[in-house]
């Protein structure tokens, strides 16, 4: 009896999330999957099963490969830049060349882009960016752009710029999540490794760096399949203009839903993307199983 | 961090402070002159900084309006109760994955981080399928839920790293002292997570509130809706009502930022060093 | 002992909470019929006027009539979703360009029939919308889209008579940017894509250049006035008349700036003058016609946008929902919301009295008189697909990808495309 229910302990613990996640998420999933071997579905009175074909339709599609081409760009640099300056800013605010009051300060700045809704963001960014808004106004200045510099319609520049807004509004989760990680270093490792003399470097890569990793990849995993489904801020600061220059996947797939009432094709696009995000996160579990023994 | 003090590096550091600020503030700063402008003020050329027209129409065109203060209501009590729920549950769950071998682990952990990928756009029409058969469309407890689906990965990732650092031997004293495992979760592991909880929770939060397609979705009603569909909701078919929007932002992120700067201590305390790397 | 007792404090808050969720403030306990009606023009109106039609009607026939409303932007998404899990409302307001797509998925009723059962005086319509032969939608009022002047920017540059000819346009636009200021604006936003309809299309509509022939098919690729049109305009954008960053210009963005004084000309919605009134009180607002090309003697075609209402299939008070409808095409009801909101009625008893509204709205009343009502979006199939990629092509012409056979022939070949599924 003791050993029944010590084995079953931990599905105990696990059993609010486990039906929650399965009611709310797995069975509407199951649907999408329905819906993408249909002909078409939602609007489709009578749908008939039309087996592949939606996935070989959306493989064969060249705004699909466009779409995914922005969207690598778009995830990896996010991610990338996220990661630096969000360990930057951590290390900064964890640092001791400030007093205590200066730290409170700059941590509560660093971490008001987080504060604000998406639309916000767009439309603030938007208004700033504008031809004569504020960012040509102060670049004008520095003669690094003139009042009419168009960093939203500029088709080489869009991508850039979207993800600029994104990484702004994204580092502090990783400021934030480091930080509390950082705090949780033992100081005697960095004191043992300055008496024996290490550099300041050194010590970030030998000491910071493996102490944080787990943190690492478990907030990398998080933002890499968030950033993949980032929609609103690029859906209202271009709506994936110009020309599709910063259509990512999510928005190829609102546009497949909602501008042509494809759901069926959208299902199917969807079911790629949670599939690539599926064997990322199986990669990750392993990891996670391998520290941990 | 322990090492040399040398002037010069505290020179670069402080600059790098400065400039770090700058780059998250200014477009804050930006968005609080805005919200002190009238619309056609925001589109000046050249942009103004200070202006002697300044002025509070924007807030109170927003607080005045009792159907937009609700929208704030709703807001922070769904966030709350959000964050109080994800949290009981993402910590038990947690503590499974963190504590425990067992049949599936690998396969149920999979399944709650992969789950997430899937673009809300088209989650919306079959979960909003779902709401309406369980009856609770436009009510509190489907944004509730909604929210609780969607912050847990999060949650049950983050808190099982942070319960990977502490030591299983503060388990197993708890056990032999005669304690059960839900003692050492919350007795034992959970008063030590204090600082990871906190940033955890925080951002449950920031999720919940600032989410904008579901809530939109899943409510018919304005008294249902949070703040942000009520910004959305200034955005008219030819113009949009820019300053108030900005008002209306400003003002919702006040008091996350206080509660932010109150719960700043516990970044601070920081964790004894034996507790956890025992 | 402490932990015991805040987890048990945690867990009462959150079974409180709970609680109060399942509480639903807007339980529904109503002795006659109620109607819903999804709609954002609450928003355009003045606060409380179109509450205040709906009281009446409650007070006039015992029926509630329940104002839903979402942002503009999302009222397609609200709709379509609410259609497919039987929340949605049982009036919508609908957009020219969702009609189509809407009766062919079946989201709208079909009008025609009930109104054959009604018996309603179809002759009170000024127009009905169209999908399949039978009707899915009707117009309530209907907004004229004029070029909007900045007088002051004209005078500041010299300029003694609004333009009327395309030449005479470029000539002004020519003045005002060696002045400093923007000449015209085009907005070509993906997300809300109303310009390529209104001001792209609206221009060349002014000349009677549009895409569907005499025999209402879509003739664009080798179309010759439409490539003259077209390059017109990539003329003008090159020489640098058009306010920069069309591609994430929005119509809230082009009113904004033209309301801030830095903009000469914009074609925009009527509606659009309460606003500016409001926001730029010292403005110096005139009308003008579009300009036509040089030698054009025919006949106009104004762009108009309309309000407009449809019931949906989902409704269980369909012949309710008309009589509420009906009743908005009453003579003075209509009369007042087409003067309030600077429209044109859509009924044809009402006789709105313009004296009262805005000084501009009479000049913008004659000029949509003298030519044809006309909008090629509205009942257009597969239009919320069409008009995006449309917007690309237009936004890859203008920055010299592709010459103006291959911009109408790309545009040809989406048209084809959509109209085969």
């Amino acid at each position: 009896m003791r050993k029944v229910k010590k084995a079953a302990t931990p599905y105990l613990f696990l059993a609010p999330t486990i039906i929650l996640m399965v009611v709310l998420l797995v069975i509407p999933i199951c649907m999408i999957f329905q819906y993408s071997f249909l002909n078409n579905a939602i609007v489709e009175k009578s749908p008939e099963i039309v087996g592949f074909k939606n996935y070989s339709k959306i493989l064969g599609d060249k705004d699909f490969w466009n779409a995914v081409r922005n969207t690598i760009f778009f995830v990896l640099v996010s991610v990338a830049a996220h990661m630096g300056l969000g360990m930057g800013f951590a290390m900064l605010l964890n640092s001791s060349y400030f007093t205590r009051k200066t730290k409170t300060i700059a941590r509560v700045i660093y971490v008001l882009p987080w504060m604000f809704t998406a639309s916000v963001i767009a439309i603030l960014w938007k208004l700033m960016l504008q031809p004569q808004g504020i960012v040509d106004y102060l670049l004008a200045f520095v003669h690094l752009a003139t009042k009419d510099t168009q960093w939203l319609s500029e088709r080489s520049v869009a991508l850039y710029t979207i993800t600029f807004v994104n990484i702004w509004c994204g580092y502090p989760f990783y400021m934030i999540s480091l930080l509390a990680g950082l705090q949780g270093i033992s100081s005697d490792l960095y004191e043992c490794s300055a008496l024996d003399g290490a550099a300041s470097g050194q010590q970030f890569l030998h000491i910071t760096v493996p102490q944080l990793k787990p943190i690492i990849i478990s907030i990398s995993m998080l933002d890499f399949v968030w950033s993949i489904q980032s929609f609103a801020v690029i859906w209202m600061m271009t709506g994936g203009g110009p020309a599709k220059k910063t259509e990512t996947l999510s928005i190829f797939i609102y546009k497949l839903a909602f501008n042509s009432s494809k759901y069926a094709l959208a299902s199917a696009a969807s079911v790629i993307v949670l599939i690539i995000c599926i064997i990322a996160a199986v990669f990750y579990v392993r990891q996670q199983k391998k520290a941990r023994d | 961090m322990v090492g040399s003090h040398k002037k010069s590096t505290k020179v670069i550091v402080s600059i790098l402070l400065v400039l770090g600020g700058l780059f998250a503030g200014f477009p804050v700063l930006w968005m609080f002159i805005s919200s002190l402008k009238s619309n056609t003020e925001i589109f000046a050329w050249p942009p103004k900084f200070i202006d002697i027209h300044f002025n509070l129409n924007n807030y109170s065109a927003v607080l005045g309006d009792s159907e937009k203060v609700r929208f704030f209501i709703n807001s922070y009590a769904i966030s709350g109760l959000v964050v109080l729920f994800t949290l009981f549950i993402g910590i038990m769950a947690a503590y499974a994955f963190s504590r425990f071998d067992f049949p599936f682990k690998e396969t149920i952990n999979t399944v709650i981080v992969s789950v997430q990928a899937i673009p809300p756009i088209v989650l919306l029409i079959p979960y909003m399928s779902l709401i309406v058969t369980l009856k609770i469309f436009n009510t509190y407890f489907a944004l509730l839920l909604t929210y609780m689906v969607f912050t847990l990965p999060y949650c049950i990732l983050m808190m099982t790293g942070y319960f990977n650092t502490i030591s299983t031997n503060l388990d197993e004293a708890v056990m032999i002292d005669g304690g059960s495992r839900w003692r050492a979760c919350w007795g034992i592991l959970v008063p030590i997570s204090i600082p990871g909880i906190i940033s955890v929770g925080m951002y449950t939060f920031m999720q919940a509130w600032n989410e904008y397609l579901f809530a939109l979705t899943l409510t018919k009603t304005n008294d249902m809706r949070t703040v942000p569909v009520g910004i959305n909701l200034l955005m008219g078919q030819h113009t949009y009502d820019w300053g108030q929007m900005m008002a209306m932002s400003c003002l919702g992120s006040l008091p996350v930022l206080v509660l932010f700067i109150f719960f700043q201590k516990y970044f601070i305390a920081g964790m004894s060093s034996g507790a956890i790397k025992g | 002992m402490m932990k015991r007792r805040n987890v048990s404090i945690s867990l009462a808050a959150m079974a409180f909470g709970a609680l109060l969720c399942g509480v639903n403030v807007n339980a529904a306990d109503d002795a006659g019929v109620t109607l819903e009606w999804q709609q954002w023009w609450a928003v355009e109106c003045p606060e409380g006027y179109v509450q205040a039609i709906c009281d009446r009607y409650y007070e006039e026939t015992g029926v509630k009539v329940e104002l839903l409303s979402a942002p503009f932007a999302d009222t397609k998404t609200a709709i379509v979703s609410g259609a497919t899990t039987g929340t949605v409302a049982d009036i919508v307001s609908v957009d020219g360009s969702w009609v189509y797509d809407f009766a062919d998925q079946g989201i709208l009723t079909n009008i025609s029939t009930l109104l054959d059962a009604d018996g309603f005086d179809q002759s009170v319509f000024m127009s009905q919308w169209r999908a399949m032969d039978s009707t899915y939608a009707l117009p309530v009022i209907n907004f004229p889209y004029p070029m909007f002047v900045n007088l002051d920017i004209l005078e500041a540059c010299g300029i003694k008579e609004v333009p009327k000819t395309w030449s005479e346009f470029e000539e002004a636009c020519k003045k005002i940017t060696e002045n400093g200021y923007y000449a015209y604006a085009i907005n070509l936003d993906s997300s809300s894509p109303s310009g390529i309809q209104n001001v792209w299309s609206g221009f060349a509509w002014a000349s009677d250049i549009t895409m569907l022939n005499e025999e209402g098919k879509y003739a664009i690729a080798g179309n010759a006035e439409l490539a003259e049109y077209a390059e017109y305009m990539k003329n003008l954008n090159d020489q640098g008349y058009i306010y920069p960053g069309m591609s994430s210009l929005t119509e809230a963005d082009m009113t904004s700036k033209f309301a801030s004084g830095e903009l000469a000309f914009i074609i925009n919605s009527a509606a659009v003058l309460t606003s500016f009134r409001q926001e730029a009180p010292d403005l110096n607002i005139g009308v003008c016609a579009i300009p036509v090309k040089d030698g054009f003697e025919g006949t106009s075609k104004n762009c108009t946008a309309n309000w407009a209402l449809g019931i949906t299939e989902n409704s269980e008070n369909k012949e309710e929902a008309l009589k509420f409808i009906e009743y908005l095409f009453n003579a003075d009801i209509n009369a007042d919301l087409a003067v309030t909101q600077s429209a044109i009625p859509g009924s044809t008893l009402a006789e709105p009295d313009y004296s009262g509204g805005d000084p501009v709205f009479p000049d913008i009343y004659e000029m949509y008189m003298a030519g044809t009502p006309y909008n090629e979006f509205t009942g257009m199939k597969s239009a919320n697909e069409f008009m995006p990629e449309y917007i690309d092509e237009v936004v890859t012409y203008m920055d010299g990808d592709t010459d103006t056979e291959e911009f109408l022939q790309n545009v040809q070949e989406i048209r084809d495309e959509l109209d085969a599924q």
